[in-house]
C-alpha cells in the first residue's frame, strides 16, 4: 500500500521532471530555428563579432587612436596592421576604437525608433477608426519629413553657433526622424489583427485593452518589431556616417564615420592610402550585410510557406540519403 | 423565466462610398427573439440572413441601429463600457473558427486562466482551470495544459474555447456555427457536450447554424431567419414537422437528410 504511495509520488514527480525537459527541448529547438536557417545564423556571427569588437575594440586597441604618434601614411606594416593616417595616426587602433560608438549610434536609434513606433503604431491600430486616422495623419507627415535634410539644417545652423552634434542629439534626432517608417508597419498590421476572432475573444472575456495590445499583439508582431529593429539600426548607422561624412559632428570623436570623413577629406582615394579608407568602409558594409542577414531569416523563420518549404527539401534530402 | 431578449432589433449597415455615396446592408430588421434560463434556442437561416450579426450584437461587438435589448427584464441597451464588461461575464459566445479564435502564441491553460483572472475569481486559478478542462472532455488536463493550438486538433481546439468560455460561469452561451468548420466525425460529440453541459450547469444556449438537422437533434425551440427577419419560430419538432412559412420549407428541403442511406 505504501509502496503504491510512493510509486504514485515517484510518478508525479518523474512526469513533471518530463514536462519540464521537454518545455526546455522546445525552447531550445524554437531557438534552434534561427541557428538552423543559413542566412540568420551567418547574420547572427557576423553581428555577435561586432558586438564584442564594440565592447572590447577600445580596451585592446594597441595605440591611443587619436594620437598623432606615428609617421604619416605609412603603409601596413607588423607595428600598424593598417598603417597610419596623414595625420600620424595608427588606422588599426582607430577601428577598433570606433566599433563602439558606431555600434552604439546605429542599436540605440533602432531601439529607441523601434519603441516609440511600436508605441505610437499599435496604439493607433487598436484605437477608434477617428483616433487611428489622426494619429495615421500624424505618421505620414513624419514619412514625408527627408530626416537627412532635417539633420543637415540642424548641423549647419549648430555649426554657425560654433557647435558639433554629439551623439546623444544624433541619436534623438535620427530616432525623431526615422521612427515613422516602422510606425505604418505596425499600425497596418495591427488593424488586420485587431479584426481577429482571438482578440475578440480576448474583448469578451473581459481583458483591458493594454493587457491585449502586450500580451497578444506585441507577441504576434514580435518578428516583424525585430525586423524593424534591424531596419532602423542600418538607418542609424547610416545616419552617423552621413552626419560625419558631412563634417557636423564633432571630428575629434573617433568612429567610422569620421575616419570616412578624414581619409576622404585627405584625399586618401587619389593620393593611394588605401589602408585608411577602406577599412572603415568594409566594416560599415559588413556591418549593415549583418542587420540584412539577420532580416532576411527572421522573415523566413517566421514566414511559415517559407519554413515548410525548407522541410521539404530537409525530407527530400533525407530520402536522398536513403537512397544512396 | 425569460433571460435575453430582443425587441425590434434592427442593424443597418453603411459604407461609405467615394465622396457622397453610400452603401447600406440591412443585415436586421425589427428582430424579436427571446431565451429563458436553461433553454437551448436555435437560430437557422441562409447564409447571409443575419444569424452572426445578431449575435454579437447580443455580446456588444455591434451595436443596434435600433430596439432594445433586455437582459433580466432590464433594458441593457445604453449598456457603457464597464456594464458592459460585468454582462459579458454572464454572456459568452463561442466563435465559428476554432482555428481562428485561440491565441497561437499561447497554451491552453492561459486561454482558460485569463478570463479567470479578469473576472477577479476568488477560489484557487489552477485548481479551476483543470476542472473546467475535465469538463469539457479534456482530461487529463496536465496532457493538455501546456499545449499551444497548433498541436491540438480542430474539436480539441473548439473544447479548449468552450473552457474558455465557460470558465467564468455564464447565464448564456451563443454557439455562432461551433461545428461548422470541425470534421464531421467530430461535429456530434461537441453537440453532446454541449447539451451534456447545458444539462450540468445548467445555462442557457444560443445555438446558430443554417445546418437543420443539427437543430432537430439539440435545441429545444428554433427561430428561421431570412434576410435579416425572423419568418418563423416555435418548438423545434413542430418547425420541423410542419412548416409554415415558405422559406422554412426550402430550408429543410434543401438540408440533406442524413438517414437517406441507410
Ligand atoms: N461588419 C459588416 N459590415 C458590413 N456588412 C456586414 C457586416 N457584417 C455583416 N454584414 C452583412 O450583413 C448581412 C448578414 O451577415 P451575417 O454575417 O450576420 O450572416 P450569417 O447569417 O451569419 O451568414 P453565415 O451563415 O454566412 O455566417 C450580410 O449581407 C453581410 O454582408
Ligand atoms: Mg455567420
Amino acid at each position: 500500500m505504501q509502496n503504491n504511495k510512493f510509486d504514485e509520488a515517484d510518478n508525479k514527480l518523474k512526469s513533471t521532471i518530463f514536462i519540464r525537459v521537454k518545455q526546455l527541448l522546445s525552447k531550445l529547438t524554437s531557438s534552434n530555428i534561427l541557428m538552423s536557417n543559413n542566412k540568420a545564423k551567418a547574420g547572427l556571427i557576423l553581428f555577435l563579432s561586432f558586438l564584442s569588437i564594440g565592447v572590447v575594440g577600445g580596451l585592446i586597441s594597441p595605440y591611443n587612436p587619436n594620437g598623432f604618434l606615428f609617421g604619416r601614411n605609412q603603409p601596413p606594416s607588423y607595428s600598424h596592421l593598417l598603417g597610419t593616417t596623414a595625420y600620424g595616426q595608427d588606422v588599426f587602433s582607430q577601428l577598433l576604437s570606433g566599433a563602439g560608438p558606431t555600434l552604439f549610434v546605429g542599436l540605440s536609434v533602432g531601439l529607441l525608433a523601434t519603441a516609440v513606433s511600436i508605441t505610437v503604431g499599435v496604439f493607433a491600430g487598436f484605437s477608434s477608426e477617428r483616433v487611428s486616422s489622426i494619429i495615421n495623419g500624424i505618421i505620414n507627415v513624419f514619412l514625408v519629413i527627408p530626416g537627412i535634410l532635417v539633420i543637415m539644417l540642424l548641423g549647419t545652423f549648430m555649426l554657425g553657433a560654433n557647435q558639433s552634434l554629439g551623439y546623444f542629439p544624433m541619436i534623438l534626432i535620427l530616432s525623431v526622424t526615422g521612427w515613422a517608417w516602422g510606425a505604418r508597419t505596425f499600425r497596418s498590421q495591427t488593424l488586420s489583427i485587431a479584426k481577429r476572432d482571438f482578440i475578440l475573444s480576448s474583448l469578451l472575456i473581459g481583458e483591458s485593452r493594454l493587457s491585449i495590445v502586450f500580451r497578444q499583439i506585441v507577441r504576434s508582431i514580435f518578428p516583424i518589431i525585430i525586423s524593424n529593429f534591424f531596419f532602423t539600426s542600418i538607418y542609424g548607422v547610416m545616419g552617423l556616417t552621413f552626419v560625419e561624412y558631412l563634417g557636423i559632428g564633432n571630428l575629434l570623436d573617433v568612429n567610422w564615420g569620421t575616419m570616412l570623413y578624414w581619409s576622404i577629406n585627405n584625399e586618401a582615394y587619389l593620393t593611394g592610402l588605401w589602408w585608411w579608407i577602406l577599412p572603415p568602409s568594409i566594416m560599415i558594409s559588413l556591418l549593415m550585410f549583418s542587420f540584412i542577414l539577420l532580416n532576411f531569416g527572421i522573415d523566413e523563420v517566421s514566414n511559415p510557406s517559407l519554413r515548410k518549404y525548407s522541410s521539404v527539401k530537409r525530407k527530400k534530402s533525407a530520402v536522398d540519403n536513403k537512397n544512396a | 423565466m425569460e433571460l435575453l431578449a430582443t425587441q425590434g432589433i434592427s442593424k443597418i449597415f453603411t459604407k461609405r462610398r467615394g465622396m457622397f455615396g453610400e452603401t447600406r446592408t440591412v443585415a436586421l430588421n425589427d428582430v424579436n427573439i427571446s431565451i429563458n434560463s436553461k433553454e437551448i434556442v436555435g437560430l437557422v437561416g441562409a447564409s447571409g440572413s443575419g444569424k452572426s450579426t445578431l449575435a454579437r450584437l447580443l455580446v456588444f461587438l455591434y451595436k443596434p441601429t435600433s430596439g432594445k435589448l433586455l437582459f433580466e427584464g432590464n433594458d441593457i441597451t445604453g449598456y457603457r463600457s464597464r456594464q458592459i464588461r460585468k454582462y459579458r461575464q454572464e454572456v459568452q459566445m463561442v466563435f465559428q473558427d476554432p482555428y481562428a479564435s485561440l491565441d497561437p502564441n499561447h497554451n491552453v491553460a492561459w486561454h482558460v486562466r485569463r478570463p479567470l483572472i479578469t473576472s477577479g475569481y476568488s477560489g484557487n486559478i489552477e485548481e479551476r482551470v483543470d476542472q473546467v478542462l475535465e469538463m469539457v472532455t479534456l482530461s487529463p488536463p496536465e496532457y493538455f495544459k501546456n499545449k499551444y493550438p497548433h498541436q491540438l486538433s480542430g474539436g480539441q481546439r473548439q473544447r479548449v474555447y468552450l473552457a474558455r468560455a465557460l470558465a467564468v460561469e455564464p447565464k448564456i452561451l451563443i454557439a455562432d456555427e461551433p461545428v461548422s468548420m470541425l470534421d464531421v466525425s467530430v461535429r456530434i460529440e461537441i453537440l453532446e457536450l454541449i447539451s451534456k453541459l447545458r444539462e450540468e450547469l445548467g445555462i442557457s444556449i444560443i445555438y446558430i447554424t443554417h445546418d437543420v438537422n443539427t437543430v432537430s437533434l439539440v435545441t429545444d425551440r428554433v427561430y428561421v431567419m431570412h434576410s435579416g427577419m425572423v419568418v418563423e419560430h416555435g418548438n423545434t419538432d413542430d418547425v420541423i414537422s410542419n412548416p409554415t412559412h415558405k422559406y422554412t420549407r426550402e430550408l429543410i428541403e434543401a438540408a440533406p437528410n442524413p438517414y437517406k442511406r441507410i
